[in-house]
């Protein structure tokens, strides 16, 4: 039983790094903090369901072109709102976000309403025994995509020339600039790919809690989950937010259940009073 | 090969350069001197293109560059080694210097990294390394192989020996005479002059913005001004 709440805990826990590793992206390359990534996710998430449920195009399509949509507004969300503001101090920026998030709550309310719809899962609704343990293939499935997703970031950050441009960009705009590396394109990039990672997150989480405007909230969780990792590490915004999935899954089975709602917000108090610097978290660098 | 004419740059409201003209031959090594704050390195960011000039001309090669990004500068050919050498500090001493190339061909990056290699063997030693974790000395190297990475015709250097300890110093100078000798042009910042002069063919003061005095570097190194003030002799 409880193996099984700690699975489940860490399929919830990988939703969450996904959106922790989103805004650590975009955190770790322009410094901005994106208040909207959760909204970005939820953007996704109806642009699926339009495509499946009112337009009736097959759902391995639909999901397929979401991803595409979410790329496309990781761009847009830089063109029309990063990129006009770059003079803008890192709180304006924040302040920006977080009106962007308002706008595609109430926007989406206006026009899928604010009501929760079904959305279907990429994997079979099944339990699963193995040995002695006893799971769903959801949450096997969730884990299993986000491994991959995060394998094929690893790799791409790691070994490509794109992926170490954008690394040397987040660490000196100005040494990159030099070495002819576009920083404005690297910008857009980020954003893309923190768009994409948003949409993947979105079709994921949407058929365990069904699909809302409410589904942007996860933010939270994710801004958790990046803290509790260490602000600004990648492999911290990971674990971190799969730490946090598990302890939301597993809180519920010695305390009451309402305990839940508070554990993100408890672990955000108790990670900044006790370790600030999260788990994983680096040395704050110092820019001259 | 390139040249300066009547160059101002403002740094945010302040009249760094205050109208410099300069010339710089190619194959040539150039000792762009002066004290702290006379627009040194404001005169390196402008031919790079981290900042633009509000008036005059900077051309390279003949054509004008003084509105291009630093990214078409780069593949012009010139490579500037900025201020503070300005490594990434969490990438490999290797993906540093991949980076360096990021403007050419893949297919030329091998034998450009055992160029550079040749000249810095410790950088191949410590190809694996962070960065971050080499010595001030061993940083300065990075920085001036990650710039020779881009096979720049024309390579920018601020204040190479910046807090080298004086054995290392002459390591770097003996470095770029070896450059300057393969056939790349230099344009050298320095506030150790004397070195500078000893390098360099031909030498400009700059004060406060503006340059004044130039001349060939022996007769720099025997003026009685240039002497007194930036060599430090007393007479």
């Amino acid at each position: 039983m409880l193996i099984h709440i700690v699975i489940s805990g860490i399929a919830t826990g990988c939703i969450y790094s996904l959106v922790a590793l989103g805004l650590t992206l975009i955190y770790k390359s322009t410094e901005h903090v994106n208040f909207a990534q959760g909204d970005m996710s939820m953007v996704s998430g109806f642009i699926a369901f339009t495509l499946f449920a009112w337009l009736k195009v097959p759902v391995p399509l639909a999901f397929f072109l979401a991803l595409v949509g979410s790329l496309g507004l990781g761009l847009v969300m830089e063109f029309l709102l990063v990129k006009p503001a770059i003079r803008a101090s890192h709180f304006n920026v924040f302040i920006i976000t977080l009106g962007a998030s308002i706008v595609m709550q109430s926007a989406s309310g206006l026009i899928w309403t604010h009501n929760e719809f079904p959305f279907p899962s990429l994997f079979p609704n099944k339990s699963l025994v193995l040995g002695p343990v006893r799971t769903d293939a959801g949450s096997l499935g969730i884990i299993f995509s986000t491994s991959l997703l995060m394998l094929a970031l690893f790799l791409f950050f790691k070994y490509s020339k794109t992926g170490t441009s954008l690394r040397a960009v987040s660490q000196s705009q100005q040494a990159a600039l030099l070495m002819g590396i576009s920083v404005k394109r690297c910008f857009a990039l980020t954003w893309a790919i923190s768009g994409l990672v948003a949409g993947i997150a979105a079709l994921l989480i949407a058929p365990v809690v069904f699909l809302s405007t409410a589904l942007g909230f996860v933010v939270v969780n994710g801004f958790a989950g990046a803290i509790l990792g260490g602000w600004g590490s990648l492999p911290g915004a990971v674990v971190g937010g799969v730490i946090l999935g598990v302890l939301e899954n597993i809180a519920p089975f010695y305390f009451p259940s309402e305990i839940r709602n508070i554990i993100p917000f408890a672990v955000l108090v108790g990670v900044l009073v006790i370790r600030p610097s999260g788990i994983m978290g680096e040395e704050r660098r110092r820019r001259v | 090969m390139l040249e300066l004419t009547q160059v101002e740059t403002y740094y945010g409201k302040v009249r760094a350069l205050k109208g410099v003209s300069l010339k710089v031959e190619e194959r040539s090594i150039v000792a762009l001197l002066g004290a702290n704050g006379a627009g040194k390195s404001t005169a390196l960011k402008t031919i790079s293109g981290l900042i633009h000039p509000a008036s005059g001309s900077i051309r390279f090669c003949g054509e004008r560059i003084d509105r291009d990004s630093p990214e078409r500068i780069v593949r012009r050919g010139i490579s500037h080694v900025p201020e503070g050498r300005d490594i990434f500090p969490y990438l490999t001493i290797h993906e540093n210097l991949t980076m360096g190339a990021f403007t050419r061909p893949k297919t030329e990056a091998a034998e450009t990294l055992q160029r550079v290699f040749s000249h810095f063997p410790i950088l191949e030693k410590r190809e694996k390394q962070m960065a971050g974790t080499l010595s001030g000395g061993e940083q300065q190297m990075l920085a001036i192989g990650r710039a020779l990475m881009a096979r720049p015709r024309l390579i920018l250097l601020d204040e190479p020996s910046l807090g080298l300890a004086p054995l290392l110093v002459h390591e770097i100078f003996k470095i770029i005479l070896e450059i300057n000798q393969a056939g790349t042009t230099i344009l050298l910042i320095e506030q150790n002059a004397n070195m500078a002069l000893q390098v360099a063919l031909y030498g400009y003061v700059l004060e406060t913005g503006s340059i004044s005095v130039e001349g060939l570097a022996p007769e720099l190194r025997t003026n009685q001004y240039v002497r007194h003030t930036y060599l430090g002799v007393k007479e």
